[in-house]
């Protein structure tokens, strides 16, 4: 009884459908470049049913609309859906891919923002993910700070077109981080084999090696770092290393691998000499060393 | 139809980043030119990008990069099947940037045949330099070429059954300096020259395959890492030239090579408008053997140094990790999510370490360590559309994280020293939110979170903290304006000490299209940070503790206005500028101070501006051919300089002059 219903939708579902020759009629800027778009495949495969097949795929069938001449109540037309009612429509055929298994619970799903926020399926910007407009463009609109932090001195050459946010986000969802007690960061993106993105670049700071720095396995490389860009060399969140280091390293109990606290700076570091002010001068291997528990070589 | 092709175009002269980037107007047709059953569209900007540099070079280089020299700026070619059917191809989809020697090049490459295959091939070049590291007083320098390089092949692409594989390549050469220290905590800093070799390569195949509407997606990987960086230095003083630690050679190999195979296999199930659900299971092993053999000649104030240490070993990471997400949707305007995580880390590994001094057994210690981090996550989320203007979302999320710690060392045959850890950290978070949206152009959006946590590892990690956030935007078909709040609490103290961090930005954000003819963005943020923390360190061998504050007010502006004038000129003028101001707070303190002069503050403040005007003219010559002249500014200007950073103020004028046209 449950499915009956559905049963009988699905076979009302296939009458009214007349096929994308009608749309050219009406719709010459979208249909006379449209084999270019990737959504075309639908339209040239004759074996699809007609539910599958071109502009009625995404529309649904337009026989009322053609009869309407044109009204837009009768046809499935996303410019007056909800979100919702978008997202469920996009993932009719485009839930068949990993990346976008966690869209439902995603940030974005969650505050409104959907697929037609970001994509623009008749006049895409960009060729390949058919965005409205450059990727990063897009995504500063929503996250303006983040505009100011790609425009420090040192950042991540996202402006410059090196990289892509998506490089590191998955905008459409991802799942819970495996570090720094998997709450934030939200919409980062692991590697393939599950660990931080930061690492799908920085290999040489994976490991594993014998002596880890144990911060960048527990809380992850937000510890001492700010990914997106910052004000301080090497994306440090502090310009010198004297506070940096000794923020963590004070020796108060509580804290640490054995929770009789981080070891502090040794008595014979006298740190009113400069050359003590600088951390990583000797502790060179700072992410994690195999032949120096100190990170020393 | 000239209305339709400006709508075409239009969102691609929207984009309007202050970057001397390559131009993005087109030329050419829309429609592209017809060979055959293809057709193709394509267009290359060529020309000479300039560059001059008044400072602190340097620090130029590590922030900006750009070169002098002939360039291939930007190009893209399509060649689509028109009927969808091609002979060996679909479609072929290339787009480079930055080609010739620029320090940010990269290359896109798709090709495909509907239902067959599908290539997607991602190379990338970045001159990576940063000579101007503060944080060693400048001694680490670097200026090395990273190059990334992804192939991925998919067969059947559209088919129930798919199947995948791929491979990508990172590899990191040029020169670099680092440091040694040689002799005791008393000895010397040492700066060695190495030539950084390193390189990653990753194989991956698997298969995706659809039964009953759900998905098994099977990964298996191979992920191999080598680096052997060598590293020599001749007679050398160090750089403390008044001690006497001094070096005749030194010379250190460390060949590092492994091994992270994985596994990664995921169920899934997301069509559906009742519920959806999907699961995923990752396994990594990973292992590294390494070699360090170093030798060195010298001195140092207890005499003569001849000394040969030989480490090597083996380190282990196995990495398991699960995730399970469910989502029901009883009713259209409720959603409910569940979502439960599991990863288990293990590292452990040893070491050997032997030293010899004047050819004699000084030194033997073996070492070993494990790290095991054990964490399970539930987060539930619900998502309530109340009304047509109100949408109520809140969640809950619980963490418990289990980290253990065996620190062990042993000289010679003696009994091993044994440090062992085990905690348990538990956090606790709820989220709240809004979202109103009175009329269908203005949303207003609320969000929150609380959050506890106990054990935390780190002075620095959340404890007790909470995040406000807000949003109001308007939005119409030629107009945004957008204004935000956002603020970030930490309280994490002890008895002896403390941390604090508060971080809070706001923001107003703006686009106007006025016509067709004319766009202008504009923006402001600040970002405000502020911590306070409870450090301990040693001067003159005593211990010295205190608290110290680390405030910074960055503000930052971008503006760019985009014009077309009389359909043949394209005008893009732009300005970006970021400065802490600190709020004119200056250095409080000492925090220590050694004579008459103060080595710490109690509270400081970095001070500094980066600001980069820019413009850039178009002009359309013929129907394919465009003329473009950029220019960009950057300036760095640093209102502190300490012992540590010194003053590295910078002034750049940089530019290009290209033609794009289309053939």
């Amino acid at each position: 009884m449950f499915f009956w219903p559905r049963l009988l939708a699905a076979a009302d579902s296939k009458i009214g459908f007349v096929g994308s020759q009608p749309c050219r009629t009406c719709h010459p800027n979208v249909t006379s470049t449209f084999f270019r778009n990737p959504h075309h495949k639908s339209t040239v495969n004759e074996s699809l049913a007609p539910e599958k097949q071109g502009c009625e795929s995404c529309h649904g069938p337009a026989k009322e609309h053609v009869e309407g001449r044109g009204d837009k109540s009768k046809i499935f037309a996303f410019s007056v859906k909800n979100p919702r009612q978008i997202v469920d429509r996009c993932l009719t055929c485009h839930s068949e891919t990993l990346s976008r298994a966690n869209i439902r619970r995603s940030e974005h799903t969650r505050a409104d923002v959907v697929c037609t926020n970001c994509h623009s399926i008749h006049k895409p910007a960009t060729p390949k993910a058919l965005l409205a407009s450059k990727q990063v463009d897009l995504c500063y609109q929503c996250h303006p700070n983040v505009r100011a932090q790609f425009s420090m001195p040192f950042k991540h050459r996202v402006n410059e077109g090196f990289m892509t946010c998506s490089d590191c986000h998955n905008p459409h969802g991802t799942n819970a981080p495996t570090w720094r007690a998997a709450g934030r960061p939200r919409m980062v993106d692991q590697g393939l084999n599950n660990e931080q993105t930061c690492l799908k670049c920085h290999t040489d700071k994976r490991g594993p090696f014998v002596f880890e720095h144990a911060a960048t396995r527990v809380d992850g490389c937000e510890t001492c770092h700010i990914p997106h860009g910052s004000a301080n060399a090497r994306l440090l969140k502090r310009p010198t290393a004297f506070p940096l280091c000794l923020e963590c390293h004070n020796g108060t109990p509580g804290f640490g691998r054995t929770t009789e606290g981080i070891p502090a700076q040794s008595s014979s570091h006298n740190m009113a000499d400069p050359r003590y002010q600088n951390c990583t001068s000797c502790h060179v291997r700072i992410h994690g060393s195999n032949s120096s528990g100190k990170f020393l070589r | 139809m000239r209305i339709t092709y400006t709508f075409l175009i239009l969102p691609m002269v929207a984009v309007a980043q202050p970057t001397v980037a390559p131009t993005n107007e087109s030329v050419g047709t829309v429609r592209g030119d017809n060979r055959g059953s293809y057709n193709i569209l394509q267009s290359f900007e060529t020309g000479y990008r300039f560059r001059s540099v008044g400072g602190d070079v340097g620090k130029y280089n590590a922030d900006v990069n750009y070169g002098n020299g002939l360039r291939l700026l930007s190009s893209s070619l399509s060649v689509t099947s028109r009927e969808g059917r091609g002979g060996l191809f679909d479609e072929i989809m290339l787009s480079t940037q930055g080609l010739g020697n620029d320090p940010y090049q990269s290359s896109t490459l798709r090709v495909q045949k509907n239902k067959l295959y599908r290539y997607d091939m991602l190379w990338r070049a970045n001159d990576y330099n940063n000579a101007a590291l503060p944080i060693a007083l400048g001694q680490h320098a670097i200026n090395t070429t990273r190059l990334l390089q992804d192939h991925d092949i998919t067969l059947l692409p559209q088919s129930n059954l798919q199947m995948f594989a791929g491979f990508s390549r990172n590899t990191q050469t040029g020169p670099a300096l680092t440091t040694a220290n040689v002799g005791d905590h008393a000895g010397d800093e040492f700066t060695l020259f190495s030539n950084v070799r390193r390189q990653q390569t990753q194989y991956r195949v698997g298969f995706q395959a659809k039964l009953a509407g759900i998905k098994m997606n099977v990964l298996r990987g191979w992920e191999n890492f080598k680096e052997d960086t060598p590293f020599n230095l001749g007679a050398s003083a160090g750089a403390n030239t008044a001690d006497r630690n001094m070096l005749s050679s030194y010379r250190r190999a460390e060949p590092y090579h492994g091994t992270s195979p994985f596994w990664r296999v995921a169920l899934f199930r997301e069509q559906s408008e009742v519920w959806a659900v999907n699961g995923r299971f990752t396994y990594t092993d990973g292992r590294r053997n390494f070699v360090s053999d170093e030798n060195l000649l010298g001195g140092t104030r207890f005499g003569a140094l001849n000394r040969q240490v030989l480490v090597f070993g083996d380190a282990r990471r196995p990495v398991a990790t699960g995730n399970l997400t469910l989502s029901l949707f009883p009713v259209e305007r409720v959603t409910l999510t569940n979502h439960t995580a599991v990863s288990n880390v293990r590292m452990d590994g040893n070491a050997t370490y032997r030293e010899v001094n004047s050819a004699n057994l000084d030194l033997e210690q073996f070492s070993y360590q494990y790290l095991g981090i054990r964490m399970i996550s539930n987060a539930s989320d619900a998502s309530i559309t109340a009304s047509k203007w109100l949408t109520l979302v809140a969640g809950y999320q619980f963490t418990d994280r289990r980290i253990r710690s065996v620190e062990s060392e042993r000289f010679f045959d003696g009994d091993p020293e044994s440090l062992r850890g085990d905690q348990t950290n538990r956090v606790h978070s709820g989220r709240f939110g809004l979202r109103i949206r009175p009329q269908k152009a203005l949303t207003i959006t609320l969000d929150s979170e609380v959050g506890r946590a106990d054990t935390p590892i780190y002075p620095t990690s959340d404890r007790n903290f909470h995040i406000l956030g807000g949003r109001v935007q308007y939005k119409t078909k030629n107009l945004m304006l957008a204004m935000y709040s956002r603020a970030n609490y930490n309280f994490n103290s002890t008895n002896l000490t403390s941390f604090s961090s508060k971080a809070r930005n706001y923001g107003l954000d703006g686009s106007w299209t006025a016509t067709s003819k004319l766009t202008v963005n504009a923006g402001y943020a600040k970002l405000h940070s502020d911590t306070l923390s409870g450090i301990a360190f040693a001067a003159v061998q005593r211990r010295q503790t205190g608290f110290y504050s680390y405030l910074s007010n960055l503000h930052s502006i971008y503006v760019n206005t985009h014009l077309t004038i009389a359909s043949r000129v394209d005008l893009l003028v732009g300005l970006s500028r970021v400065e802490d101001t600190a709020d004119g707070v200056d250095r409080v303190g000492p925090l220590y101070q050694a004579g008459s002069r103060p080595f710490f503050f109690s509270a400081e403040t970095f001070p500094l501006a980066f600001t980069s005007p820019m413009a850039r003219v178009s002009v359309k010559l013929l129907p394919k051919l465009r003329w473009n002249v950029a220019y960009q500014y950057y300036g760095y200007r640093q209102d502190f300089a300490t012992r540590i950073i010194p003053n590295q103020g910078y002034r750049a004028h940089t530019g290009f002059t290209s033609l794009t046209w289309a053939f």
